[in-house]
């Protein structure tokens, strides 16, 4: 028996050594001429960026390393999380790599979900300057990058000059103050009846307007610096009591309560609203005749802040940053892959290709000859990219992220009253476990 | 009893058929629910190396009973199953004693109901969004056009309007399901039993009361269990129509376990609410079994 266990060990030796031979021999070859490489990227599905301008990229991309094949999974936004937590857990990542946004980052950097990628940009990137700050500080955390900016999402002030004009002004709104005053003005002028429409929708759009609603009273961040809550006072509390009071005396229209950010857009740019506060694709819908009423009439504006806030922007905006991660359980075979490729999509080079889809992340890009040409306003979107807040970088954000919206919710619709409503959120946040 | 030899072999071969689908049923179904009472029963970290089990016996279950929005979401839920399922049963059997007459275009008609159900319903909820939206919603247009409203209603926006919102929504796709269920029964009662009872003098409503309702009492306990255990895994509709909005109010509690889960990354928790989900649909369709049983022995009786 004994001797017949002892045969079959030296044949499994006698294989594993031969196999290793070949596979040391197929190495050798591999290096000669590269072996194909299938790199799986989970992409969101999405306006600008969209599945088409991807696809082109990855075509590019391939051109130029014939042996790897990107291949994109696209997925909604509210799916991309749980996509990525469950390729996280699997013993080899479904996905090599994956897009994460800002408000991931903290989570992703306390679970080592994706890797940090300094090492990688200290030896790849030339010019990290080149982004602004604003957009590293989104998907960094604790010195950590976690991943490589990709799409330099943020809001803009839009305003309808025409109504304006009607109403008696000659410009857009530069302190809290004076927008009230517009809003009031153009309702009692029966010019528009709700001035403002915005996404309260209870998602996480909400959570971007209050960020930037806060942003506008001086201070956006939710958290102080030794990451407490503090929604219940200063400029977080002030911006709830604002959207309110916006609800209640109807400057606001109140299917903002059940509007996402499509939809605010749709209201602005068909003439129902004088004033927006979005994302960046309202600039190509309110001049697209096709889907716009207003067309000519819409204005990119920094936002309006309380005075002696924001004094170095004059502006406060919330982003929206998106970035391109490396799953932590990608192969390491295919790691160096999955940054040659994320270094190719984020390039100055492939970006300055794009520009009718998204804001360049690179400084570069956004002052060009041809984003200028492009894009009119491209002196605003600097500004407000400037004066960017980011949402809390806290490891269960999105746990907060729903107590903040529902809070939020109930507090501008009125079921709970403002101060109980901040007092509760803060309460609630507290009662987390750390 | 002891079986033949002939009978034990094929015994055997019937066994040795069925294993592969035995064998299907187990990977697909006992093996998640075992593994998610395991999970259920542990404190779950998840890293990039996979998830790292803690065993703590009952503690998910504590923090589960200790969750207000548990409660509340098993509230919502049973309130939810209870007046759909009631409202379909009723429209159902309405429309479904209308398809048993012998009309012009009943094949049409019973495949035009049948729409609704065909339908994703997260394709169905997206449409209702549309329907319901504050701004260019087809529902306010048409109560404007007809002076029933003023101004623009926010129907998703407050938490009754919103639960009884996201009732239509499921009624209206749902109720063909329930009326197939009962045409199907109304069209065993022989005709016999209502010629008799027109003999008898019998009204119609007579003909009803005392002949179809009870020969159809098995087809609507069969119809109501289905709809009730559906019921109870609430999900898609509320995760596209509101959200669980608005705050907490139409969160049932398959979305307090995925939201558990996916989004607070609490996977013990997410997964003991999802075990005592089970447990409480295996509950429901024992007792309507029996119930069920007990109706169809009557009437065999």
């Amino acid at each position: 028996m004994r001797n017949k266990w002892t045969k079959v060990l030296m044949s499994a030796m006698s294989a594993s050594l031969l196999l290793t031979g070949a596979s040391s021999a197929a190495m050798a070859k591999a290096k000669a001429a590269p072996q194909p490489v299938v790199l799986k990227v989970l992409y969101m599905s999405q306006q600008g960026y969209s599945t088409a301008v991807l696809n082109k990229m990855g075509a590019e991309f391939h051109k130029e390393h014939p042996n790897v094949t990107i291949e994109f999974t696209y997925l909604p936004y509210p799916q991309l999380h749980s996509a990525i937590l469950t390729s996280a857990a699997a013993p080899v990542a479904q996905y090599d790599v994956v897009l994460s946004d800002l408000i991931w980052t903290g989570e992703f950097a306390a679970k080592g979900y994706t890797v940090a990628l300094n090492n990688y940009i200290r030896q790849y990137i030339k010019n990290p300057k080149g982004i602004p700050q604003s957009v590293w500080n989104g998907l960094s955390v604790g010195g950590k990058v976690m991943a490589m900016p990709f799409l330099a999402n943020f809001q803009n002030f839009y305003y309808n000059k025409k109504m304006l004009a009607e109403a008696g002004f000659k410009s857009g709104p530069k302190t809290m103050a004076q927008w009230l005053h517009q809003m009031q003005v153009l309702k009692a002028k029966h010019i528009v009846q709700y001035p403002y429409e915005d996404s309260w929708l209870q998602a996480e759009g909400l959570v971007c307007d209050y960020v930037r609603t806060a942003g506008e009273f001086g201070n956006g961040n939710l958290f102080n610096a030794k990451g407490q809550p503090i929604m219940n006072q200063g400029a977080a509390l002030k911006a709830l009591e604002w959207m309110r009071m916006l609800y209640k005396d109807g400057l606001a229209n109140p299917n903002s309560l059940a509007a996402d950010e499509p939809t605010a857009a749709n209201a602005f740019a068909s003439g129902q609203a004088a004033f927006n506060t979005n994302w960046t694709f309202v600039t190509g819908i309110m001049n697209n005749k096709s889907e716009s009423k207003i067309v000519g009439q819409g204005v990119v504006s920094g936002f309006p802040v309380a005075p002696g806030t924001n004094r170095a922007t004059l502006s406060a905006s919330i982003s929206g940053f998106q970035g391109l991660a490396i799953a932590a359980n990608t192969p390491a075979s295919l790691k160096p892959w999955a940054w040659k490729w994320i270094q190719f999509a984020t390039s100055p080079a492939v970006q300055a290709q794009h520009l009718h889809s998204e804001w360049p992340i690179w400084s570069s890009v956004a002052t060009s000859p041809q984003e200028k040409h492009l894009n009119p306003w491209y002196k605003v979107y600097q500004q407000n990219l400037n004066a960017v807040y980011n949402r809390p970088a806290v490891s269960n954000y999105l746990t907060v992220s729903s107590i903040i919206q529902q809070y939020v919710h109930e507090a501008i619709g009125g079921t709970i009253p403002v101060k109980t409503a901040a007092n509760d959120m803060v309460q609630q946040i507290e009662s987390l476990p750390k | 009893m002891r079986l033949s030899k002939l009978e034990r072999k094929s015994a055997i071969a019937g066994y040795a058929m069925l294993s592969p689908a035995m064998l299907v049923i187990a990977l697909v179904t006992i093996f998640p629910i075992g593994y998610s009472i395991w999970m259920s029963m542990n404190t779950i970290n998840s890293t990039f190396t996979g998830f790292q089990f803690t065993f703590s016996g009952f503690t998910n279950y504590n923090i589960v009973f200790q969750s207000s929005l548990f409660w509340q979401a098993l509230w919502f839920t049973t309130m939810y199953a209870a007046v759909t399922v009631i409202i379909e049963l009723v429209l159902g059997l309405l429309v479904a004693l209308a398809l048993n007459q012998p009309i012009r275009g009943r094949g049409l008609a019973i495949a035009v109901m049948l729409i609704p159900w065909t339908l994703i319903t997260v394709i169905s909820a997206q449409m209702w969004g549309y329907i319901y939206n504050g701004i260019y919603g087809v529902l306010n247009y048409l109560l404007m056009s007809i002076h029933i409203i003023n101004a623009p209603f926010l129907w998703l926006g407050s938490p009754v309007s919103a639960t009884i919102s996201m009732m239509m929504a499921d009624i209206w796709k749902t109720t063909p399901f329930v009326t197939m269920i009962l045409l199907a029964g109304l069209q065993l009662i022989p005709s016999e039993l209502y010629e008799a009872a027109k003999i008898d003098g019998s009204s119609a409503w007579n003909s009803f009361w005392h002949v179809t309702f009870p020969l159809l009492r098995p087809s609507l306990g069969l119809a109501a269990l289905f709809r009730i255990l559906q019921a109870f895994g609430l999900f898609d509709l509320p995760f596209v129509l509101t959200g669980g909005g608005p705050g907490t109010s139409t969160m049932s509690i398959a979305m307090v376990a995925y939201k558990a889960i996916f989004n607070d990354g609490a996977f013990g928790p997410g997964t003991a609410v999802a075990v005592l989900t089970v447990a409480l649909v295996i509950l429901l369709a024992v007792g309507s079994l029996k119930a069920l049983r007990t109706q169809v022995g009557e009437i065999d009786t």
